[in-house]
């Protein structure tokens, strides 16, 4: 059995369009005007159990409403779609024991009181007995080193913090699936760091499939094996992340200021655009053939650098840079 | 049968668990239930004025009663706001969207939203009610009786209307105000006697916002039992709880399409 | 002069942010009708009883719709405002202004105040009309004088919530007082008149400045007459004076604790 099996799927829904202003509310409550919005449009996906899934795309691409309707709190226009076995419109209750989610800005924790009794409640809602909640509470606290703020308020908590109380709280009814939408958005380089590998830890000692949005290619890079890129509602790029690591995500962007206007840097790998009469650089670099710290060291031999960013492409770019590319193909 | 044990297990966790994060407040719960005490007197106060100057009944109730119907609404009302607060906040959970939390979990989605809050000063209100019965009705078992018919009943009654008004959210955009509008109309259906309103108002308090049948109707059962009254009571509890039900169900149906979203240009 | 310009400005000012808001006039327009709707039942049914001395239905209706417009036009921010200055330490600052910290407040409250009237005034015109009919016996000589005792009113009732907002200089928690004053207004002259209290506390009542607020231009209203003018009106000013020295001691003495303890 797959853990998810999607088949043309489709939604799309009407919104009411309304002008500012009471008279426009009034002639929208006797004549409304509608407008058809397709936020999916045909989404064919097969996810093996076990599998740590990427789910990418830029805002407003359908990833917020896909898996909505994978979690089956929304219901698809078109299509069938099963998670688990299971329809998720049908078996909504049945298929919640069995999924866990962590979404951007919905908390599951109550602020002002310890995550403890958070997850006490969970495990009444989720009918664990209390010996077997008992037992899986110590286990996730120690495995997500929640021992020592367990007790305490969770508005007291830092957000990192937080996030680790937020994941281990959605492992609680050890769910097959793990749905997780920019679980590490905010986060410090160490901590997303940390919750990574405890999201890959339960993946491999648990078998439990990982299904995650985000916009960080971090996440994307250390934590899945298979990415799925999803623009204007359709899969664009179902791809292992290993070809889409060798083809964008292994670039570096590094932008320079110069004290003095500086002609061309002539290095394997690297593309030299310049700005403002030379005393503005952008280099694209290409990782795999120059590393970034021989780059780093050129620019500072010429004694000239006055600032220095090196970035990541950012995924909008990525997924523009994809979509180009295999509509072209 | 198992599922009624978990809901039964959930209220009571959501009850304790409310309780504990309300306690963050509790300095101010002490002002809030005075101040709640003292406005509820001071009505007494007038009714107890008007009574002495004018003796006898005013539009058919004697001060006894108005004692009674004060005592049933205050702890209906806290009853309602002490286990089910957050209907109050339902236009807010469906216009951000936070109705989902409750969605994704596996429990009734009436049981998970409703109890998920509560309000401090409504244990005062609570309280009030039985501190006013026991003032004004000593040890009168069979007052007693309906004054606890009331509060239960009523409690569900003020749950189910403010249901009703905040579901319209799915419908119609941010019925929040109708909410408040709705509870204004409950509370001031509930502390006059019912005759002081004209027939289109009692039609009204006896259909779609039944407050009728939070106290006056107890009021009548307590004065004189009838098996009927009493049929009429429940029954109408259960059609208007079942309707409002069905009408949120529905509203959460459109929701669950994604049609609840009205954008401007 | 130039400060009595001073304060014309920011008199202007409050009144077109309070036209400019209009959700909460309107809220508060809704309300209104429906307490003064509910109120006219409630009478109604009493003076099938009985009634009360001295009043007619009529001037009952009447009493409540100007009770409750003197209540609905007042302004509770000020009390608010104060104890939210005070509490987050505003207060330090906006002392030191170019402008009296007091009748700054006054003039703030005036634009929203006058704006209230209006609206508020018309709606009640409306009601009291379309229910009852015109008020017998009222005669437009009558406006000056009671205009007069209103405006005495609402400054008295002003100048009460201000010594309310002032006790958060000594107070953690002065809700409670804040009540206890609603309260007592609610009870001596808002939602019945004095006559209809027992004569003890009738007599009481009318030696507190309380029943001042909203009974007092009330009666006036709905049973004109220069003899209960000279009754009513001095004591109105007698206590006027009274609260605003109060209130002056209050502010002196918070400002005075403000420079030993430095907020």
């Amino acid at each position: 059995m797959n853990a998810i099996t999607t088949n043309a799927l489709y939604k799309s829904y009407r919104a009411r369009v309304k002008d500012e202003g009471l008279r426009a509310s009034f002639r929208s409550l006797v004549k409304p005007v509608y407008r058809e919005v397709e936020a999916v449009r045909d989404i064919n996906l097969t996810v093996d159990c076990g599998e740590v899934m990427a789910f990418i795309g830029p805002n407003g691409a359908g990833k917020s409403t896909t898996i909505k309707m994978l979690c089956g709190i929304l219901h698809p226009s078109g299509g069938e779609i099963s998670v688990l076995g299971l329809s998720p419109v049908r078996d909504r209750q049945k298929l919640a024991m069995r999924i866990g989610c962590v979404f951007g800005q919905k908390s599951q924790l109550w602020l002002h009181l310890p995550a403890l009794d958070s997850f006490t409640l969970l495990a009444a809602i989720y009918g664990i007995p209390e010996n077997e909640k008992k037992r899986r509470v110590s286990e996730l606290a120690e495995l997500f080193g929640l021992s020592e703020f367990l007790r305490t308020p969770v508005r007291k908590l830092s957000l990192g913090q937080r996030i680790r109380c937020e994941v281990a709280a959605s492992l609680l009814h050890e769910p097959e699936i793990l749905f997780l939408d920019e679980p590490t958005i905010g986060l410090d380089v160490v901590v997303k760091q940390a919750i990574r590998e405890l999201i890959l830890r339960r993946n491999r000692e648990n078998g439990t499939t990982v299904f995650l949005t985000s916009h960080d290619p971090g996440d994307i890079e250390q934590l899945c094996r298979r990415a799925v890129v999803i623009d204007r509602g359709t899969v664009v790029l179902d791809s292992p992340v290993e070809r889409l690591k060798t083809d964008y995500l292994g670039k570096k962007v590094v932008n320079v200021t110069f004290r003095t206007p500086q002609a061309s840097m002539e290095l394997a790998g690297v593309s030299f655009e310049s700005a403002g009469g030379g005393l503005k650089a952008r280099l694209t670099v290409d990782t795999s053939i120059c590393p970034i710290g021989g780059v780093i060291e050129k620019l500072s031999a010429t004694g000239e650098v006055l600032d220095i960013t090196v970035n990541n492409p950012p995924m909008e770019e990525i997924i523009t840079t994809i979509f180009r590319r295999e509509a072209a193909t | 049968m198992q599922s009624m044990k978990k809901h039964a297990k959930i209220m009571f966790c959501y009850f304790r668990l409310n309780l504990a994060s309300a306690m963050e407040y509790r300095a101010s719960f002490f002002t809030q239930a005075f101040g709640m005490a003292l406005s509820n007197s001071s009505f007494i106060f007038f009714w107890w004025i008007a009574f002495r100057q004018l003796g006898g009944t005013i539009a058919g109730y004697s001060f006894y009663d108005i004692l009674f119907i004060w005592s049933v609404t205050s702890s209906a009302f806290g009853l309602s706001h002490v286990l089910f607060e957050n209907v109050n906040n339902l236009s807010q959970l469906i216009i951000t969207g936070e109705l989902d939390t409750f969605l994704l979990q596996p429990c009734n989605i009436l049981v998970n939203m409703l109890c998920a809050r509560t309000s401090l000063s409504a244990y005062g209100d609570l309280a009030y009610g039985f501190v006013l019965m026991a003032l004004s009705h000593g040890a009168d078992a069979s007052a007693w009786g309906w004054f606890l018919t009331g509060t239960l009943i009523g409690g569900f009654l003020i749950t189910a209307i403010s249901l009703t008004a905040h579901t319209l959210t799915f419908y119609l955009g941010n019925a929040s105000v109708l909410g408040q509008m709705t509870t204004e109309f409950v509370i001031n259906f509930s502390i006059y006697p019912d005759k002081i309103y004209g027939t289109a108002l009692r039609v009204l308090m006896y259909t779609l916002i039944p407050a009728g049948f939070i106290v006056h109707v107890p009021l009548r059962l307590a004065r004189e039992f009838s098996l009927g009254t009493l049929a009429l009571l429940l029954g109408a509890a259960a059609v208007y709880g079942v309707l409002s039900g069905l009408l949120f169900y529905r509203g959460l149906r459109k929701y669950e399409s994604g049609n609840v979203i009205i954008t401007r240009l | 002069m130039k400060t009595i310009r001073k304060y014309a400005v920011i008199i202007r000012v409050s009144l077109s942010n309070a036209v400019a808001y209009r959700a909460g006039v309107l809220s508060g327009l809704c309300f209104y009708t429906v307490f003064i709707y509910v109120f006219i039942c409630l009478w109604r049914a009493i003076y099938s009883e009985g009634s009360v001395r001295g009043y007619s239905y009529e001037q009952i209706v009447w009493y409540l719709i100007m009770t409750e417009l003197v209540s609905f036009a007042t302004q509770y921010s000020v009390y608010h405002d104060m104890n939210n200055d005070v509490k987050s330490g505003a207060i330090a600052y906006l002392i030191g202004r170019p402008v009296h910290y007091v009748f700054y407040q006054l003039a703030n409250a005036l634009g929203q105040i006058v704006w209230n009237l209006v609206c508020f005034g018309a709606l009640a015109a409306v009601l009291g009309f379309s229910f009852v009919g015109p008020l017998p016996g009222f005669r437009l000589a009558a406006l000056p004088p009671l205009l007069l005792s209103m405006a005495l009113g609402i400054f008295i009732n002003f100048f009460f919530l201000m010594m309310l907002g002032l006790s958060s200089f000594i107070m953690e928690d002065n809700f409670a007082l804040f009540l206890i004053y609603q309260k007592l207004v609610f009870m001596l002259g808002l939602f019945l008149p004095v006559e209809f209290l027992p004569d003890t506390i009738q007599k009481i009542a009318k030696l507190l400045p309380f029943s001042y607020v909203t009974w007092a231009p009330a009666k006036l209203f709905v049973d004109f007459s220069w003899p209960l003018f000279w009754s009513v009106v001095p004591v109105q000013i007698i206590w006027l004076a009274a609260t605003a020295t109060l209130t002056m001691l209050c502010y002196r003495g918070g400002v005075k604790k403000l420079q030993v303890n430095g907020g």
